[in-house]
Parts: C-alpha cells; sequence; structure tokens
C-alpha cells in the first residue's frame, strides 16, 4: 500500500521557504533600504517582492535566478513607491537632515556628507542605477535587466547620476574654499 | 573619477549595514506566499483550461467552414431503416413532401415517423416494393453538397432501373438541383423544403419513377449565385 506523507511534504516546502528568506530577503531588504532611504518601507517591498517571486513558483522553474528575479522586484516596488508615494522630495529632506548628524562621526565628514546629499537628491532611476551598480555590482547588462530598460539606457543613467554627483562635489567643494 | 566610485561604494555600504536584517519568515509571508502559489496554480490551470476550449472552439468552427462535399455534419448518421406504419400505395405520411401521377400512377413523397424513427419515403401504387430511406435520429441530417438515398437494405445506390425514381437531399442552402446528361444538356429537378419538425437542414428532391424511362446522369447543387455546392452520379442502368 502506498502512502504520502503529506506533513513531510509540506514541511520541505517550509524549509524550502525558510531557505529562500534566509537567504535573499536580508539582501532584498538592504537594496529596498538603499533604494527608499526607510527602513520600514524596504522590509514592506521586500516581503512583497519575496511573496510575489516565490508565488509565482518561479524559484522552481528557475532557481539560479530567484536572486535576479527578487532583485527586479525590488526594483520595481521601489520605483512604484516614489512614483505612486511622491515620498522622495520629503526622502531628500528627511536623509540631509539625518544624515548631516550621523557623518559626523565619519572621518572625511564634507565629502561623504554631500555625496549622501547629492545622491539622495538625484531622479530616483539615477539613483537606483548608482546603487545597482556600485552596490549590487551589477554589470552593465545586469543592470539593464533589473530596470527593465536597454543597456545604452542603463549605460546613460550611470552616467548622468556620476555627473550630477561629481557636479554638485566640485560646487561644494569651491563652496568650501571660497568661504 | 575612481575616488568618486569608491567613495559612492563605501557610503552605499555603510548605509547599507543600517537596514533591518530579518531572520526568519514572519508567519504572514509564509501564508501569504502560499495563497499567492495557490492563486498562480489556479491561474494556470485555468489558462490552460481556456486554451482547450478556444483550441477546441476554432477547430470546430474550422470543420463548419469546410469547402461543399457529401459531407454530413454532426447530429447523426443517415442509413437505411424500417419505417413503420408503411404499406405501397398507401403510405401512412405524417407529412406528405410532394405527390402526383405518372403512367405508373400516384406517386407520393413524404415522412412517416413511428416509435421516434423517421423516415423519408417514395410510394406508389404501380410498386410492389416500398423504398424507404431512414435516419437514425429525429430528424433528418444536416449536410452540405448532396446526397442520393438508397433503397431500403442497400448498402449503397442500386442500379437505376425503368420506373424508379431517383431522389436525395440537399443542402438548405441549395437553390436549385439539375440533372445533367451525358449529351450536356441540363434538367431542372424538383426540390422541396423539408419540414422543420421532422427534418434537419436539408432540401429533397425528387425524379419520379416513370414507365420508359430510366433516369441516368449527374445531379449537380447550386446556390443561388450558380455556384455548383456538390454533385452526385446517379447510378448505372441495371443490365
Amino acid at each position: 500500500m502506498v502512502s504520502i506523507d503529506v506533513s513531510s511534504e509540506t514541511r520541505v516546502g517550509s524549509e524550502r521557504l525558510e531557505e529562500l528568506y534566509r537567504s535573499h530577503v536580508p539582501g532584498a531588504v538592504r537594496l529596498a533600504y538603499l533604494l527608499t532611504g526607510d527602513a520600514d518601507i524596504a522590509q514592506d517591498i521586500a516581503h512583497d517582492a519575496f511573496v510575489r517571486t516565490t508565488g509565482r513558483l518561479r524559484h522552481l522553474r528557475h532557481p539560479d535566478a530567484f536572486a535576479a528575479y527578487l532583485r527586479r522586484a525590488v526594483v520595481n516596488a521601489s520605483t512604484s513607491h516614489h512614483r505612486k508615494r511622491s515620498v522622495e522630495r520629503s526622502f531628500v529632506r528627511r536623509e540631509a537632515g539625518r544624515r548631516e548628524i550621523e557623518s559626523e562621526s565619519l572621518p572625511d565628514v564634507g565629502v561623504r556628507d554631500e555625496l549622501r546629499r547629492a545622491l539622495g537628491a538625484l531622479p530616483a532611476r539615477q539613483r537606483t542605477a548608482l546603487v545597482l551598480r556600485y552596490y549590487e555590482d551589477l554589470s552593465e547588462r545586469q543592470l539593464a535587466d533589473a530596470m527593465r530598460c536597454s543597456v545604452p539606457a542603463a549605460r546613460s543613467l550611470l552616467s548622468r547620476g556620476l555627473s550630477t554627483l561629481r557636479t554638485t562635489l566640485e560646487e561644494a567643494n569651491d563652496d568650501r574654499s571660497g568661504g | 573619477m575612481i575616488d568618486l566610485e569608491d567613495e559612492l561604494r563605501a557610503i552605499l555600504t555603510e548605509d547599507a549595514m543600517r537596514a533591518p536584517a530579518p531572520a526568519d519568515a514572519p508567519p504572514d509571508i509564509r501564508r501569504r506566499v502560499r495563497r499567492r502559489q495557490a492563486r498562480t496554480m489556479v491561474g494556470m490551470f485555468s489558462t490552460a483550461a481556456g486554451a482547450v476550449v478556444i483550441l477546441a472552439t476554432v477547430l470546430l468552427v474550422g470543420r463548419t467552414l469546410q469547402g461543399p462535399a457529401d459531407r454530413v455534419i454532426p447530429g447523426g448518421t443517415l442509413h437505411n431503416t424500417e419505417a413503420a406504419s408503411f404499406s405501397p400505395g398507401s403510405p401512412n405520411w405524417v407529412v406528405t413532401i410532394a405527390e402526383g401521377n405518372t403512367s405508373e400512377g400516384h406517386w407520393s413523397f413524404g415522412i412517416s415517423s413511428s416509435d421516434g424513427s423517421t423516415a423519408l419515403g417514395y410510394s406508389t401504387t404501380s410498386m410492389d416494393a416500398n423504398i424507404v430511406f431512414g435516419y437514425d435520429e429525429n430528424s433528418l441530417p444536416d449536410l452540405s453538397g448532396i446526397r442520393l438515398l438508397y433503397p431500403l437494405n442497400s448498402p449503397a445506390p442500386p442500379a437505376t432501373s425503368e420506373g424508379w425514381p431517383v431522389f436525395g437531399l440537399v443542402s438548405t442552402s441549395t437553390q436549385s438541383v439539375e440533372l445533367l446528361a451525358a449529351d450536356g444538356t441540363t434538367t431542372p429537378v424538383a426540390l422541396y423544403d423539408l419540414p422543420g419538425s421532422y427534418a434537419g437542414q436539408a432540401k429533397a428532391f425528387v425524379i419520379p419513377g416513370q414507365a420508359g424511362t430510366t433516369p441516368a446522369g449527374t445531379l449537380i447543387a447550386l446556390d443561388g449565385q450558380g455556384n455548383e455546392l456538390g454533385r452526385a452520379q446517379i447510378p448505372e442502368p441495371s443490365a
């Protein structure tokens, strides 16, 4: 007589889910945090993205690509968050104020502070491109895939983001020298 | 440029460390995942079922729109069968489709029905054998093209002989039936609507039998524009 241990099947599924969660969600939260600047929102976005990605059973079809699917879902959700709630400007103001205090202990206070402020002031897509490139270490092709755009478009976002940061830093440096 | 990129990496790494680090999946996340997976499965099955239905519909429509041929559209199979309450010369038609007189005497063409069996028949007072053609459903067949009906118990069209009639069914899109003789001449053949309560989507044609004549040639069904819908060769006369 053949019997099926349903509880065992369920346990295997739950363990697999836990394993996926522990492996990928902390990184997804960090990415969402860098993109939104809000810990609670970052956690919500990461969880939503995790539910969406695992719910579509993609991890069963392409287990190796799960991280990429999750990253794309986080980027999409962060973009939607900025678009829908128009929180970008308030984020910039809040971050600018908070980081002035936090950065007091940093060794190179002036540069990092200006860089943080400039990064926070960038348009969302440019900031996303920079975070994916310099935090996630994605190639231009991976970056384009995560942001659902062409490689030249991804390259352009990076270039414009860096250019804006550089200009901002130079202006801040000039102000400090002048002042 | 290198300095800026290095600074950017350092800042992002530093900021990321301030993000909360969840250890285990909260129960509500597990529930949401299960619900979403269930919805995905239902969606996949629904999509598959929908695709099967669409495919079946396309196949069915495709078959319906197929060109004219002597093909019986699903609804039953034409075959020979006994018709109840039938006696030569005085058939008990529930509907008489046509009747008239020839040198053979009075003839009639009609539908007999009994015990759920419907049959199309031809009767003449001078013939000692009836010709009954039935259908195994309670209606005559839907068809396209043209179909000759055969005498009782004949699996195939019998050879024609003097005094025997020729009759059969054509599709409702048929507006006329012509008999094309071997010498190229054409003769119109009488065409009748069948009563909807007994018949399916078909019309009937008949060439009454006459002494001294043996029907021969090809019957051609034509639509209102004169386009040919189908043709059938009358079997060769018996020796």
